[in-house]
């Protein structure tokens, strides 16, 4: 939900929040041994923390459990899902109930971008930074990346991506942009960046929306499977968490290094590679990061992105970061939600949960069973 | 008050140091005016938050954008007082003065105003029709455009202190002309006389706003105008001009409904039809006796407060 979605009126207040994470929830009739819930910045948005406080009120069979809040700015929801994974790996839960949540439109978007610069190092990072602060991060990594690889080229690349974005969304209602009627999306995005209202070198097309969200799931060992009576279920088969330093630049702006050592641990994981996988969820919090991570996954030599994305590729098919939107403390686990539904029979999905500029990630791929 | 807003949007980037006194003898209208100037402000500010991050660059406990923006609300602030008190001008060195259009109401105020103020004061008035002579000494024209922050348009009347009246409509970034001292100077000066027109013509008052709309391609027909910028206040301009605009008073429209006309991009003033001639050549004959009378520097100068002014999409027509 947010600015795109005709229901979507600030002058008439907004649901209480615990309405949208109670909204998320199937998962009737499950009794969970442990649960995980993540926000980015609910501090701030809401002034709410001691957010395990919320998971008895969602799920009675919580009450009396372990539950534990998360946080990993926009690779919260990553970072839930391996918390949780390791609480049933560790024998001691079952069955464990994941959400990720973010209510980021109580504020207008000027001062959610400071609320949202606690991803990067606030205190060295901010002063310095754009007043749209996360968007000139990203930014200043396009320049790079057109400056190495060719501004034309790769200004087509984020027009196809956003393209992709929002034909996919189309598809589904729960989507942000679902009602976006635009007939001429690639020459939308391909208007040029204007530095005086914006950026020098993305526009608003190449940004995931601000969206408010919540998505939940639920993990399971065989046992708790069995004990709960479910018998459809996606199984996840690895999972790759890599953190980066968080006071340091990029060492390569060209690359998202630590996205790609989480993949790869994955992949070592699982004993799969790139050509194994045939649904993916990416991280494209802005379309330079959505063709980056293409790159970091091996879909795309460096600097072929760009052209690469004119193939029918099997990513973000509700629309992602940009056409899904993009509650930062939720999408991760909607990522996860997706692939389950999404991923045939016999095939992996994978997906990648990015945290502020390539520093918090986690990559999951999952299996469906024949 | 447009002007006051006006003021407090374009100063404060000049680094100037300055101090801004709103004076209103209705202490409503004031209130009223103090808390739209916030929000308007505000909004100002957050649509100007680059160049602001950049002027406070140096200050390292501002921060965040909501930091930057508070601590240039207030300092902008601090430098304004609201006052309902005529003595707060005394020490002024410059003195804007937008009262209603009545001359004695004027000329009250600004001999009150010379008796308190020192011998240095600059007054600036924002008649748009009365002749500055008239207001007393130490008084230019300074007529805005409603609504200032978005209406560019600017007559300078009389040569008193004109070099600091031009200095002042640069750094405000107005577009200018001076025009002489006759009653009603450029832009009244042609309205009030085209409205006579349109009374003469006879026709009911939709039908001429509708010519003067689809043909002439006007923003608004000449009553709705008037409506627009109050019948009353219209008429009283014309008799400060000598014109009779009384049989507006008969006219009812309501000014909430009025939306500007705009042509299609490709719209052209039909030249066949001879409504259109016969009001094109009214309106350069109003032009032609704007420039004899002295009220217009030159025909370029009428073309210019018509264009920019009225936002006519076009100038005055040789047919």
């Amino acid at each position: 939900m947010g600015p795109g979605r005709p229901e979507f009126d600030p002058k008439r207040g907004f649901k209480p929040f615990e309405e949208v994470l109670q909204e998320s929830l199937d998962v009737e009739g499950i009794v969970f041994d442990e649960g995980y819930i993540g926000s980015f910045m609910s501090g701030r948005f809401l002034n709410q923390a001691n957010l395990p406080g919320f998971l008895p009120f969602l799920v009675p069979s919580l009450l009396g459990k372990p539950c534990t809040g998360i946080e990993g700015a926009c690779g919260t929801g990553g970072r839930a899902i391996a918390a949780g994974a390791k609480a049933l790996l560790s024998d001691l839960a079952d069955a464990v109930f994941v959400l990720g949540f973010e209510m980021q439109n109580r504020v207008k978007p000027l001062y959610g971008a400071d609320i949202l610069a606690g991803a990067a190092h606030y205190s060295k990072m901010r002063k310095a930074g754009h007043a749209h602060f996360f968007p000139g991060l990203f930014d200043t990594r396009a320049k790079a990346y057109f400056d190495a690889y060719g501004k034309e080229r790769t200004r087509k690349g984020f027009a196809k991506w956003y393209e992709r974005a929002i034909v996919h969304a189309r598809n589904f209602p729960k989507s942000q942009e679902y009602y976006n009627k635009n007939s001429d999306l690639f020459n939308h995005a391909l208007q040029l960046p204007n530095p005086d209202l914006f950026l020098p070198h993305l526009t608003v097309a190449d940004c995931s929306k601000i969206s408010d969200g919540a998505a939940s799931i639920a993990l399971f060992t065989e046992e708790g499977l069995k004990r709960n009576s479910i018998v459809d279920s996606v199984e996840i088969v690895a999972i790759g968490q890599a953190q980066g330093d968080i006071t340091q630049y990029p060492e390569n702006l060209l690359e998202l290094t630590t996205t790609k050592l989480a993949i790869q641990k994955a992949f070592d994981q699982a004993k799969l590679g790139i050509k194994d996988i045939s649904l993916f969820e990416v991280h494209d919090c802005f379309s330079i990061s959505g063709l980056l991570s293409i790159e970091a996954l091996g879909l795309a030599q460096p600097g072929e992105a760009p052209d690469a994305i004119f193939d029918e590729l099997p990513v973000n098919l509700t629309g992602g970061l940009i056409g899904f939107g993009h509650p930062t403390g939720a999408s991760g686990v909607r990522q996860l939600v997706d692939l389950q539904h999404h991923v045939q029979n016999g095939q992996y999905g994978l997906l990648v949960s990015m945290g502020g500029d390539d520093k918090t990630v986690t990559c999951v791929i999952v299996h469906k069973p024949h | 008050m447009g002007i006051g807003e006006l003021l407090m949007h374009h100063l404060p980037f000049d680094q100037k140091e300055f101090t801004l006194t709103l004076i209103d003898a209705n202490e409503q209208a004031l209130l009223a005016s103090k808390a739209l100037f916030r929000s308007k402000l505000r909004t100002f500010a957050e649509k100007n938050i680059n160049p602001l991050r950049r002027l406070y660059a140096e200050e390292p406990t501002l921060i965040s954008n909501e930091e930057i923006i508070a601590s240039f609300l207030t300092r902008l602030f601090d430098r304004v007082t609201f006052s309902t008190a005529i003595e707060s001008a005394r020490t002024a060195e410059w003195i804007f003065e937008a009262v209603p259009e009545e001359i004695e109401l004027k000329k009250d105020l600004f001999n009150a105003l010379r008796k308190m103020v020192s011998l240095e004061t600059l007054f600036f008035s924002n008649t748009s029709a009365i002749p500055i002579r008239e207001l007393g000494e130490r008084v230019v024209g300074f007529h805005f455009y409603n609504p200032p922050t978005h209406n560019k348009m600017l007559e300078i009347v009389g040569g008193v202190h004109r070099p600091v009246a031009e200095q002042l409509a640069k750094e405000l970034k107005r577009t200018y002309v001076f025009a002489g001292d006759v009653p009603g100077f450029i832009g009244n000066g042609h309205y009030i006389r085209e409205l006579r027109f349109a009374l003469d013509l006879g026709l009911p008052p939709d039908e001429v706003d509708a010519l003067y709309e689809k043909k002439l391609l006007r923003p608004f027909g000449p009553f709705k105008l008037a409506a627009f910028i109050g019948i009353p206040t219209v008429i009283s301009i014309g008799k400060i001009m000598g014109i009779d605009c009384s049989p507006l008073a008969g006219i009812q429209i309501d000014p909430k409904t009025l939306k500007p006309y705009r042509a299609p991009p490709d719209a052209a003033l039909d030249l066949e039809d001879p409504h259109v001639v016969e009001c094109l050549r009214n309106s350069r004959n109003i032009a032609e006796h704007l420039v004899e009378s002295g009220a217009a520097p030159d025909l370029a100068g009428v073309d210019t407060v018509l264009t920019v002014g009225f936002q006519h999409p076009y100038g005055i027509q040789y047919v």
